[in-house]
């Protein structure tokens, strides 16, 4: 059974080769190679073994699971992600306790060096990084251990890739994303708040075929799936240009699809493949569906960029509803308060020399 | 009475396209920031004119700034670098006898036939801030022309280091501190203009300046 | 006496350790405890009302 390739288990899930060979085409679009490129996709599914895989959910919501289990119509890209050797998952798995961590050993020993850990949600590093822990070892020594065998980590989600909503202020325990926990380990960042499974399976399908993780940004996110700006993507981008802007909630320009810049919208500062790929087997995304996006993907985005419905960041230190233009509003009006002032006395006092001669 | 040509040409010029401009980005980058108006229908390009309006002030204005700084050392003795820093003892007291006068704490303004040493060193920290929003909108603007190397040398290096939030903050800001100094700068010319009777205000259009009976080097 | 400790509970959503003291074949003091904390509640407070269910969403 494990020496399966992993096409040879999707033809076991009924999938026809020419589904198969459409998949691989679609996944050299989504890594953004060219259609040549498809051929030697297949080859590597084909024939190489399916990959060994442990998924560990440390301070999390388990949302990116739900993001992989929910499909109701999965697309074989899902499907890879279950017929892939998923030889540990909390959530999914049938044995607990003991036998759960049995199997998770089990990979790390015998498989050293030569399994992926998916890594789901953040690292607590305050006292210690009691705030969480699995079969009586906290999160951080748990991610040493795994990901330190494994021959590659994807830290799937944004609390794995860089705290996430764990790490919003205040941070009460301290979390902080794999790679900044473990710097040594080789780690590629998926973020998204979920992420979406589409680019976990092309990564796979990346490192099947290539033997390499693909290329990757600053952030150590790979740039077929993050190295685009949503603004320059968006399907609401003609209204931007063209000046038709939701004012409020469920106005007119709401109810006809407008840009939702003025509502907060972070497509500016954002990059995802969310308007390419969408979520849901393709169905939506949050601007799509009405609501801003408010760049989940990004490093610190629940404070970096501001309120969700605001388009400026607060005034360091200032109460929530202060934003730099009402600061600077405030701050011209004094200074044109001042001159005033300073005219009306310097008049008084001129009048008064004046008197004097 | 006296009349003495201070300010030269590219000096006036540069000051008035300046104004242009820095009018031009304010009520562009203004509507950039928030829209303070709906386009007329879906062809109308309001945004996409505002934002076209906002990169060729941007241009226009960089390039009055560094016709400036290169007077800066080639221009006459009024337009020099020695007048917007102060260096000697001299330009320092002019600097703090001005201050104390606009604080009603010193009876009369120091004599200055080109700039007052305050103004000279108030310009100073001005065109410092012109820089600081120069790179911060390069900063801004290379998100949209990703792996642009020339972008990122011209400011997209800022993004890693402070962060897209703190970048647009600080782009913001500045427009607001030069809000306040084009108010205070507007109404000291006009003050000491009434109080000196040097036509001041008149020397930024023609380049004289007119003085009363003084003696002055 | 013996102690069980089930440790992770799995195919739930989040973390839960179960243990349980046996005396003659019969349960005689059991705990549960959530063991993994990320304090939401601290995280919403000073925010704008209008985003709560965006963090709290993700508990």
């Amino acid at each position: 059974m494990k020496e399966e390739s992993l096409f040879e288990s999707l033809l076991r899930r009924g999938v026809s080769r020419r589904d198969f060979m459409k998949f691989c085409t679609s996944m050299a679009a989504t890594l953004a190679l060219p259609t040549a490129f498809s051929a030697q996709i297949a080859e590597a599914l084909e024939k190489k073994q399916k990959p060994y895989v442990v998924w560990l959910e440390l301070s999390d919501c388990a949302g990116d699971s739900e993001a992989i289990l929910r499909a109701s119509r999965p697309t074989i890209g899902q499907l890879v992600l279950d017929v892939i050797s998923l030889e540990y998952h909390e959530t999914i798995m049938a044995p607990s306790g003991h036998s759960a961590e049995k199997s998770l050993q089990d990979v790390v020993k015998n498989h050293k060096g030569k399994y992926i850990a998916i890594v789901e949600g953040a690292i607590p590093l305050k006292d210690g990084g009691i705030y969480c822990t699995v079969g009586g070892r906290t999160a951080l020594e748990i991610a040493k251990e795994v990901c330190g065998n494994a021959m590659a980590t994807l830290a799937v989600g944004s609390c794995a890739s860089f705290g996430g909503v764990a790490a919003a202020k205040p941070n009460p325990t301290q979390c902080v994303g794999v790679k900044e926990a473990l710097p040594s380990a080789t780690v590629v960042n998926l973020p998204g708040c979920p992420v979406n499974p589409e680019n976990v399976t092309a990564t796979v399908v990346h490192f099947l075929t290539f033997g390499a993780l693909p290329a990757l940004d600053k952030n150590h996110r790979p740039l077929f799936a993050y190295g685009k700006r949503i603004h320059d993507n968006c399907e609401r981008r003609p209204h931007f240009d063209a000046g038709q802007f939701v004012k409020k909630w469920g106005d007119e320009g709401h109810r006809l699809g407008w840009c939702l810049y003025e509502v907060g919208c972070k497509g500016p500062q954002a990059y995802m493949n969310c308007p390419t790929i969408r979520y849901n087997e393709g169905t939506s995304w949050p601007v799509m569906a009405g609501h801003p996006c408010f760049a989940c993907a990004m490093p610190q985005s629940w404070d970096a960029l501001g309120p969700i419905y605001s388009r400026l960041p607060n005034v360091p230190g200032a109460s929530y509803q202060a934003t730099a233009d009402k600061v600077g509003v405030a701050v011209v009006g004094a200074a044109a308060a001042g001159v005033a002032a300073h005219a009306i006395i310097r008049a008084s006092t001129s009048k008064g020399k004046q008197e004097d001669k | 009475m006296a009349r003495e040509y201070i300010w030269e040409v590219p000096v006036r010029v540069t000051h008035w396209v300046n104004v242009i401009s820095i009018l031009a980005l304010s009520i562009t980058g203004l509507y950039i920031g928030d829209p303070y108006a709906q386009g007329a229908d879906e062809h109308s390009m309001l945004m996409g004119k505002m934002r076209f309006f906002h990169f060729i002030f941007a241009y226009i204005f960089i390039a009055s700034l560094i016709v400036r700084v290169y007077w800066w050392f080639v221009g006459n003795k009024y337009a020099r670098l020695d007048q917007f820093i102060p260096l000697s003892g001299e330009r320092w007291k002019n600097l703090i006898d001005t201050a104390l006068f606009y604080g009603f704490m010193k009876k009369d303004l120091p004599h200055s036939p080109g700039h007052t040493g305050l103004a000279g060193f108030t310009y100073f920290f001005l065109i410092l801030l012109f820089v600081l929003e120069i790179i911060t909108g390069f900063a801004l603007y290379s998100q949209s022309h990703e792996g642009g190397a020339i972008w990122t040398l011209l400011g997209g290096w800022m993004l890693p280091v402070l962060g897209v939030g703190m970048v647009r903050f600080i782009h913001h800001v500045i427009m607001w501190l030069i809000a306040v100094f084009v108010i205070i700068h507007v109404y000291i010319s006009v003050h000491n203009n009434i109080i000196e009777k040097n036509s001041l205000v008149m020397s930024i259009f023609n380049g004289y300046k007119n003085f009363q009976d003084r003696q002055h080097h | 006496m013996a102690k069980i400790a089930i440790d992770p509970v799995t195919r739930i959503e989040g973390h839960l350790r179960l243990e349980v003291e046996i005396d003659g074949g019969k349960v005689k003091d059991a705990w549960a405890s959530g063991t993994m904390w990320r304090g939401m509640e601290l995280i919403v407070k000073n925010r704008d009302p209008r985003e709560v269910w965006a963090i709290l969403s993700r508990i």
